[in-house]
């Protein structure tokens, strides 16, 4: 289970988790997992490790996983546009996730990432790959230890995610 | 040149994978030792007997109490060498098959000295007509005796040196157990109770699998300790699904090493008498 960090040796090398929420398992024409990959070639230094999770579309319930990821990934049309899954639209309306946290929204096509735009301004709307993977890069790289300030935020969301879960 | 070079250790490995089933990974010394004992007292029979031949006034009583005798020497060898496997961390010598090989591989040791006493000492000098049924059964009994004492031999180390089947079998079951701890409800105090008792099985198992000797068990410790080292580098997330598996989308890296956690476990459900 999650352990808090009491300082910075605790949180170098960390490992984050990429939520992916999907039903098909790709975007924009490829695979999620080829643009985690994108998304781990632009990551500096060697002290944050990427990894993909893809959470269960039918658990949605269980935010304790959730939480557990600093950046979620989610395939709009799948997952948000005919509203199929209430609480993950109670997430996102409520901001029901770590404040430390990037929310991206993968949408296909820039007119119609302007129309969910406005529906979630609160997030990031990704209309292609490549604003995924900057999106994405751009937080990571913030909340990186081999950034400067980045071991900092690395403590500060995974406490805020212990605090969240109860863990002393 | 590094084809000859795998080659070489290709064939070195299966050599001692076979050599697995009579010494059970403690080397072939003892094997040699007896052997070469063996040998010296079929020379020293050869040296200080008139008459190499069984000579008996009652050749019918005595054939069945070499016969009953034989019997009661594959018993032991049987015992000992089913009991001795169980102590190794190679879980195809768990199978009765292996065991068979066993068997087979003590009988082929031991009969390889009365064959040579006999073409050497016998053949020679009387010919086949000069042996009767009792000289054959008395020559079975010998081998037979011959393979459960380097059973037993064998056995002695392995019991000095390896830990006891019920650590084996308690140590494996309570690490398996502990993988229960992804179950535990994330805010409660159970889940991290659960999680340091994980820890703790895993040191418990890796000081186990630190008695492999035969290559397989080797194998499963590197392979186990390979894993771990990869494992305790996650975050806690990903060691959960590394435990569970995946749905229909992977992250492959973790899909692997669930993979290999599942064929560790299988092994290891081998050893601890779970499954066949």
């Amino acid at each position: 289970m999650i352990t808090r960090y009491s300082d910075s040796n605790d949180a170098v090398p960390h490992e984050e988790n990429l939520l992916i929420l999907t039903m098909s398992g790709r975007c924009y024409g490829h695979d999620f997992s080829d643009i985690v990959q994108d998304i781990r070639d632009g990551i500096q230094g060697d002290k944050l490790l990427i990894q993909e999770y893809f959470h269960s579309l039918d658990d949605l319930a269980n935010r304790n996983k959730l939480i557990q990821n600093s950046v979620w990934i989610i395939h709009w049309q799948e997952c948000l546009e005919d509203e199929p899954y209430p609480y993950l639209k109670h997430y996102l309306d409520t901001r029901s996730y770590p404040n430390e946290g990037e929310i991206v929204l993968c949408v296909d096509g820039p007119a119609k990432a302007e129309e969910v735009r406005s529906r979630y301004p609160c997030v990031a709307v990704a209309p292609s790959k490549q604003y995924l993977v900057a999106y994405a890069q751009g937080h990571l790289n913030t909340a990186n230890p081999a950034c400067s300030g980045g071991t900092e935020k690395v403590i500060a969301w995974n406490n805020e995610v212990c605090d969240d879960l109860g863990v002393p | 040149m590094p084809g000859i070079t795998l080659l070489h250790m290709v064939d070195q490995s299966t050599v001692q994978r076979l050599l697995d089933h009579v010494t059970f990974g403690h080397g072939a010394h003892f094997l040699l030792e007896v052997l070469l004992l063996q040998f010296a007292g079929v020379f020293l029979t050869f040296q200080f007997s008139n008459s190499l031949l069984v000579q008996v006034s009652n050749p019918d009583l005595f054939t069945q109490a070499y016969a009953a005798a034989s019997i009661v020497f594959i018993g032991i060898l049987l015992l000992f060498t089913a009991k001795m496997r169980k102590r190794t961390f190679s879980s195809t010598l768990y199978t009765r098959f292996r065991l068979i090989v066993s068997i087979f591989g003590y009988l082929v040791a031991s009969g390889v000295i009365i064959l040579f006493g006999y073409i050497l000492l016998i053949l020679t000098i009387t010919g086949w007509t000069g042996l009767s049924r009792l000289d054959y059964v008395f020559s079975a009994m010998l081998t037979v005796l011959f393979a459960a004492l380097l059973a037993v031999g064998y056995h002695a180390r392995v019991v000095d040196e390896q830990p006891s089947r019920s650590t084996i079998v308690g140590t494996i079951t309570a690490w398996q157990e502990s993988l229960s701890w992804v179950d535990e409800d994330e805010r409660s105090h159970a889940k991290q109770e659960a999680y340091d008792e994980f820890n703790d099985r895993m040191e418990d198992l890796s000081d186990l699998l630190s008695h492999a000797k035969t290559v397989e068990g080797k194998q499963l410790q590197s392979d186990f300790e390979d894993w771990r080292e990869h494992f305790d580098a996650h975050s806690e997330l990903s060691k959960e699904t590394i435990i569970r598996g995946q749905g229909e989308n992977k992250n492959e890296q973790l899909a692997e090493e669930h993979q290999e956690l599942q064929s560790i476990r299988r092994r290891l459900r081998i050893l601890a008498g779970e499954q066949e």
